[in-house]
Parts: structure tokens; sequence; C-alpha cells
């Protein structure tokens, strides 16, 4: 269908397009301005979110600096550049522009509704095409009356929270750095449990703290924790030879090659620097439990060092693996330390003996260390399978359901072996009334009345009146043998009876000490 | 061509209708411009008003001046807590005729009228309230199984006082929601108590023209509904009647809070509705933004249901419109 007046609004377009035009642009700067705003305002919960995010992850001090800022600016530039696109996509059309106009003129709509009207389809005559006929007419002939130059443009607010914006990039590139670090809380003999954390596999320098590196050779050989291969070969002979200061990450335990023991990874050394052959008796192979990744191989031999709890063996599934493909050279190094065969592997660093302090510096790094502080739970079920079968299940060692069936209600909260149990919890009406405050229904307020009622006690008193007079009560009784007995003989015994107790309450006391205590003195 | 003058003609024939009645009721009214336009508004946009004023302050007189000034014909129900359905619509009467014929005749009641006065409404029963339900909504009404059509034009105006809350019944929402505009009639201002008591005080009664009938009334109904309605102020109609609702994505903030009860799509017909009154009382011939948000407050007013949290807030409906025109003209002005 035909448009209703195409010549009206030809004329209404052209002379409406620059104002289409005007509002278009004003309309695009201030969705910009509306992207930019938002986006500005995003940054600090953006770059809040990735710190909170590292610091429960425990990697804010793996993750580089630069990655929380640098991870909350590309999420602002990416809602930026979505949003800007969305802007772009958005356009004015004829209808915005005259909008624009007659708010600006004070028009009321009347070139808005001629620019719909015209360019509508035209209905059936009638009144109401005739109306709109009209009003198309009256929006061409109101373009005289206005200036078009004249419009109602949206107002581009500009975008605010910048300084806030900026600071906060700058402390979340601080944070790392005002931070307290967990080696600050570490003895400084353990520079390389802190500075070791360097890519597995790939031997490359630990991430940071270069200094801690270099004061490792000035540590005593107890705290080192593993050495290279090489050069445990060359120490092998040398118990007590300080290892060169080579920062590592801990290693995972590998299996021993006879399936039973545990030894450390294939970085770590042997056992014999720490007098393995003392810890390790032959005949009894792999039977006890290493110390995991540092060292510590305890082949049949009891730890006389408890294990800290927190001390766990590192045996990861893909540690595992990767400690698998060098079991001869774990072997050799145990050869050349001069222990029995299958008696300990390890990293060499402890020994089955134990070294008190070496095995709590060794729990002090792993409480520190947070690659092994996170270990799942197989780590404990390799634990117990050690010790000689997987326990029970104790970890959610929550209180037993109670097995109590009477309802007794009323007592000590029970145990669950029986007994009282707590009050019961109500169920009847008072129970079900809700607790929610439910608006009156009648409005207005209630009469406060005249009358008031009040119940008192007031005790019995007898009037003030003449007392009433007993009468002898009327009526047909049963015949009983007492009935038909006559009262002149029952009154004259109460009388006589009466008279006798008042001759004995008046009668003088003559010795009341000697009276018979079996005497009654009250005949009644 | 012709048409368009016809229209341009039937048009300013509305606004002389509109104006004379107007100067006719205020011959006698003094005052109270707005309560009369929304009377006038509310008569050519075929719906009902509920006015609500306290006593003494000429809404009796309002309507009363209004059917004499259009010609219509006048009824008047005085609404008690005794009065009965029956009462307002009518009852079968058993009429003897000559020997023993006997029959069964409709008795119609007072609301078979153009101008229905339905004088402090609040104070009969809902049973009794709710028999204007049909007669508002369908301009028609059941007596006995049997469904008359009510005269045209049909009018209802109600009135009711905010004060005397004792022994009345509140109107339910179904009913508030058949009335098209809720007009508060308050207390004349300083000057205009002068000419109310030279005309009321004095022995010569003030006449009041007729100036319109029943037919002009029902002509000029058919040209409201005729005016063409762009979208910009569809939309706000659209709109305005959504942010009355609360959860809605129009709503403010405490409209979601205090507002159990937003407004229905009956809301938006009585917006464009008057609207379109307005349009054509102003000589244009499409309804304007202007004209939506003019109507908003005697429209939505009594089709918004705060909570109790709201009233006891002491918030009226009226803030709460007032609060979503703002918020509107200010999404105008960002748009």
């Amino acid at each position: 269908m035909s448009a209703r007046d195409p010549g009206s609004f030809e004329r209404l377009a052209t002379a409406l397009s620059p104002a289409v035009r005007r509002v278009h642009e004003a309309r695009e700067s201030v969705r910009r301005n509306a992207c930019v705003d938002a986006a500005v305002r995003s940054v600090p919960r953006i770059a809040l979110w990735i710190a909170v995010l590292c610091i429960a992850a425990g990697f804010l001090f793996v993750v580089p600096f630069w990655l929380p800022p640098l991870g909350a600016l590309v999420l602002v530039g990416l809602v930026f550049t979505t949003a800007s696109r969305r802007v772009a996509t958005v356009a004015s059309g004829l209808g915005d522009g005259a909008v624009a106009c007659d708010r600006a003129n004070d028009n009321h709509d009347r070139l808005a509704a001629a620019c719909e009207l015209a360019a509508a389809p035209a209905q059936a005559e009638g009144l109401g095409e005739a109306l709109a006929c009209a009003a198309v007419e009256d929006g061409v002939q109101s373009l005289s009356r206005i200036d078009a130059s004249r419009l109602a443009l949206p107002q581009a607010n500009a975008p605010r929270g910048w300084l806030a914006a900026i600071l906060c990039m700058v402390a979340i590139t601080l944070l790392p750095w005002l931070l307290p670090r967990p080696a600050a809380s570490l003895p400084e003999q353990q520079p390389v449990a802190e500075a070791g954390r360097a890519v597995p596999g790939t031997g490359e320098a630990p991430v940071r703290s270069g200094a801690s590196v270099e004061r490792v050779p000035t540590d005593p050989p107890a705290n080192k924790r593993e050495e290279p291969q090489s050069e445990r070969k060359e120490s092998g002979a040398k118990p007590g030879t300080p290892p060169p200061s080579k920062p590592s990450a801990p290693v995972p335990a590998v299996p021993a090659a006879s399936g039973l023991g545990q030894s450390g990874s294939d970085t770590a050394g042997d056992s014999s620097q720490n007098g393995a052959p003392k810890a390790a008796p032959a005949g009894n192979p792999g039977s006890g439990q290493s110390g995991g990744g540092q060292g510590s191989s305890a082949s049949g031999a009891p730890d006389p060092v408890p294990t800290p709890p927190s001390s766990k063996p590192p045996t990861k599934p893909k540690k595992r693996q990767a400690a698998k493909e060098t079991p001869q050279q774990d072997s050799k190094s145990s050869e050349s330390a001069g222990a029995p065969s299958g008696q300990s592997r390890g990293s060499g660093r402890m020994s089955a003996v134990g070294n008190k302090r070496s095995d709590q510096n060794r729990g002090q790094e792993r409480e520190d260390d947070p690659e092994i502080e996170d270990e799942p739970i197989e780590d404990e079920t390799d634990e117990q399978e050690q010790r000689g079968g997987v326990m029970p299940m104790r970890r959610g060692d929550n209180r037993p359901a109670a097995r109590e069936l009477s309802i007794s209600g009323d007592g000590p909260p029970d145990q669950g072996r029986g007994g009282p149990t707590p009050p019961k919890k109500s169920r009847g009406t008072a129970s079900l009334v809700l607790g929610l405050r439910l608006p009156d229904s009648v409005r207005g307020q209630p009469n406060p009345g005249t009358a008031k009622t009040t119940l008192e006690q007031i005790p019995p008193r007898p009037s003030a009146g003449e007392l009433g007079l007993a009468r002898a009560a009327v009526g047909s009784r049963p015949t009983t043998p007492q009935s038909q007995r006559s009262p002149t003989s029952f009154l004259t015994l109460q009388q006589a009876y009466s008279a006798l107790l008042r001759a004995r309450d008046n009668a003088p006391i003559s010795n009341p000490v000697t009276t018979p205590v079996d005497s009654p003195k009250d005949p009644r | 061509m012709t048409d368009t003058a016809a229209a341009k003609a039937q048009v300013e024939h509305f606004q002389k209708t509109f104006t004379a009645l107007r100067n006719a009721v205020h011959e006698l009214i003094v005052g109270q411009h707005d309560v009369v336009d929304g009377v006038l508004t509310a008569v050519f946009a075929g719906g009902h008003v509920l006015l609500e004023g306290v006593p003494g302050i000429g809404k009796t007189m309002l309507v009363k001046t209004l059917g004499d000034a259009m010609h219509l014909q006048k009824g008047r129900i005085q609404f008690t807590p005794d009065l009965m359905p029956a009462d307002v619509l009518g009852t079968m009467v058993l009429e003897e005729g000559q020997g023993a014929a006997r029959s069964v005749r409709f008795q119609p009641g007072p609301i078979h009228t153009n101008l229905l006065l339905a004088d402090e409404i609040n104070r009969a029963t809902p049973k009794t309230q709710s028999a204007l339900l049909e007669a508002m909504q369908e301009q028609q009404a059941t007596v006995g199984g049997q469904t008359r059509a009510l005269p045209q034009p049909f009018v209802v105006l109600a009135t009711q006082n905010p004060v005397e809350q004792e022994g009345t019944y509140p109107l339910p929402e179904a009913q508030l929601d058949r009335f098209l505009f809720k007009l508060i009639v308050g207390y004349p201002r300083e000057e205009e108590y002068a000419a109310i008591l030279q005309r009321t005080t004095s022995g010569k009664a003030p006449q009041v023209p007729t100036v319109a009938s029943a037919e002009d009334v029902l002509a000029l109904r058919k040209l409201v509904r005729e005016v063409p309605v762009p979208e910009v102020a569809q939309r706000l109609a659209v709109r305005l009647v959504m942010a009355t609702q609360p959860k809605s994505p129009y709503a403010t903030e405490r409209v979601n809070k205090y507002v159990h009860l937003g407004s229905s799509p009956r809301g938006a017909q009585a917006l464009v509705l008057a609207g379109k009154v307005f349009a054509l009382r102003d000589g244009r011939f499409a309804v304007s933004s202007e004209d939506v948000k003019k109507a908003a407050l005697p429209a939505l007013r009594h089709r918004m249901l705060l909570n109790f949290e709201g009233l006891g807030e002491g918030l009226t409906a009226d803030d709460l419109v007032r609060e979503i025109l703002e918020k509107s003209a200010q999404l105008e002005a960002q748009r």
C-alpha cells in the first residue's frame, strides 16, 4: 500500500533531515559516553574481582603482577567494544528528528504525528481518514511556525570515575607488592623453599626472588631439598657435603621400583647423604613409607621421627607417571650411595633414621608450599593404603542420627544413644500462626466507648440486716431406721452427753502428772 | 480535501460545544476548572467519573448543572447501607389488570437514565455497589434474566467523602477501574468565595443554559473515537501504565516498594481516550504526548493500590503518579 500523502512526507523529510542528522549524532554521542562511563565504572569492580580470585586461589604470588590490571583492561575493552558496536547499529529516523523538533518548539507532536500519518497507508474513506489527513496538513503547516534548528537533544553526560579507575588499576598493580608475602614468615634457613618454584620439567629459574636464590649456598645442607642428579652422583659418596645451590620446585614422589616403598623424584638425590645405610636394613625392602618428594626413603625401617600431619607424600598421578620414566636412575643412585638394593631410594636429603630438624623443616615447607597444600583426598587414601588398608571416611564425622523412637520431649539434648530427647517443637495451632504483619482491612478508627468493665475479687461478708432464721426442711424423707427413731430420745441423750462434757471441763485438775496416759481426757 | 475540511469543521464544532458547556456549568459552579473540564472530558470520552471531596463544595450541584446544560435525563441514588441492588436496577412487579388478569411488569430503577448521580457511593454494601458494574462497563442492566440497554449517553458521576470513613465500604478495585477519572474536588479559592455567596444566597437563582443535547454528545463521542494516535503518544501511555505496575521495567523504586496493585489496560485506554478529547478541545487532530501526560493524574490515581507499607508511610497515589511523570520526562530527554 502506498503512503497516505507522499508529497507531504517528502516535504517533511526534507525539512527535518538536518534535525534527524543532529539527533542521530547526539544520540550516538550519548550512547558512546554511556558506554565509556559504564566501562570506566566497571574497571574497579573487575580488577577487584580478579584480585580477589587471585588471592582466593593462592595464585597472587604466582601470576605476574601485571596480570590483574591487564585482565581488567581486557574485560573492559571487550565490554566497550560490544557496546560500541550496538551503538553504531542504532539509527535515528525521521520520527526521532520530528519529536526532537516538536519538543523544542512546544509543537504538541504535530510534526511527529504528521510524519507518521503521512507515511502510513491510507485507510478507507471516513472520519478517521479525514482527521489523519488534517493532522498531516496541520503538521506541514506547523513547519512555518517553528524553528527547525531548535532541537531538544539529549545531553551527553561526561563519563565519571576516571580517577577511581586509575587509582584502582594502580592499587591492583601494586597489590602483590603491598601484601605480606608468605616468604617473610619463613626462617632464613629456607630461602630455597621460597624461591624454589621453578617450572616443572624445564629447570628454569624461579619466578622471582632471585636474591633468595643467591643466598642458597650459605644454607646448611640439611635444609636443601633437592639436588640435580649429576651433582647428586658427585656428592653421593660424600655425605654431609653441601650440595650446590639449585632452587627447584618440590618434586613429586616416584613409586619405588619394588612397588612398595615410595621414593623421591628423579631429581631427588640419593639417600646416602644422610646415612641411608643406617636406615635401611637388608631383608625388609620397601615396606616403609618415604618422606615424600624431599627424599627420605624409609625402606623397612620405622621412622623414629613422627611424620607431621601435613607432610603428605606428593603422589599425584601426573607426577608419578613423570617419575616412572627414570626408575633406573634412582636405583643407580641408591647403589652408588652404597645402600643395599631395594632398601633406600629417594631424594637422599632425608634418611630413614630421620633428621628431626629436617623433618620439621620439611613439614613447614609443605605447609608453605601452595602446590602441596591443595592436594586432593587421594593422597590421604594413598597414605592409608600404606598403613595397610583404607580406613573408613571420618572426614564428615557428623553425629549419627538419633535412634530414639519414643516421644519424651523434655530432657537434655540427645546423644544419639537413646534416652530423653530435647523438647519437641510445637506442632499445634500456635506454630501455624503466620509471623507476617497483615494489613488491617477495616479502615477508620474504632470508637473508644464510654463504659469500662473491671473484675474485682470481693470476699463474702454477712449482710447488715437480721439474720435469717433456720427453718426445718419440709419434704418427704426416705424411710430409714434413723428416720423412724424418735427424735426425743436422741435429744435427751445428746443433752446428757453435753452436760457430762461441761462437768468434766469445769472439774479441777488435781494432778496432771498423775493423770494416766491412756485415760481419755476428751471423751470425744 | 472536502473530507479534511469537514473534519476540521467537526473539530471546530467540538471546541465550541466544549467551551459552551464549560461556560454553562460555570454559570452556577464557581471555580473548580479542572473538575469541570475533567467531567466534560469523561462525558465526551464515554467514561464515568468518581468525585471525591468533603461535603459542601458543590459536587451534587455540578452534576445537576451538567445535566441541565446538556439537557440530559438525570437520576440520583443516595447510597445507604440498606440499599439493595433492586433499588438501583429496578425490579419486576406484579400488576393486576382487568378481571383476574395479572402480569409482571418491569419497574425500572433510577439507573435507567442518562446522567446518574451516585451520591456517597461508598456507603452502600459491596453487593449493591456491584450492581453498577455491568451498567458502567457494558451500558446495560440485567434484571430478572432480561438484559436491558441503558439510555445513551449513560454517565455515572459518583461522589464519595474522604473524611467520614465509619460505616463505609471501600469501592472494590473492579469498580474503581471502571471510572475513567477520579477527580479531587477541593476547596474554592479566596476570590471565589464572593461569587459563591452572591450566587447562592441571593433570591435570584442563576439559570443554566442548555447548549447541547444527547444527540450532540453522541456525535461528538464518535468524533473523539476517530482521532488518530501517533506512536509516540501511544508508547508513552503504555509506559506510564506499566510504570504503575510493580516489578515492571518502567516502575520506579517507590512503585516497587509501595504499590500493591498497578493499573490495568483500562488505564491506558483512559489515557488515550482522554488525550483524544484534550486534542480536540485544543483544536488539534492527533493526540500528543502532552495530552497523555495531562490525563495521567486523574486517570491513574485510583488505579494504583498502595500496600500496607505505603499507607503507613503516608504516601498517596498522586505522589507516585507525579514521580512516574517526572521519570518519564527524564527518560524522554535522554532519548
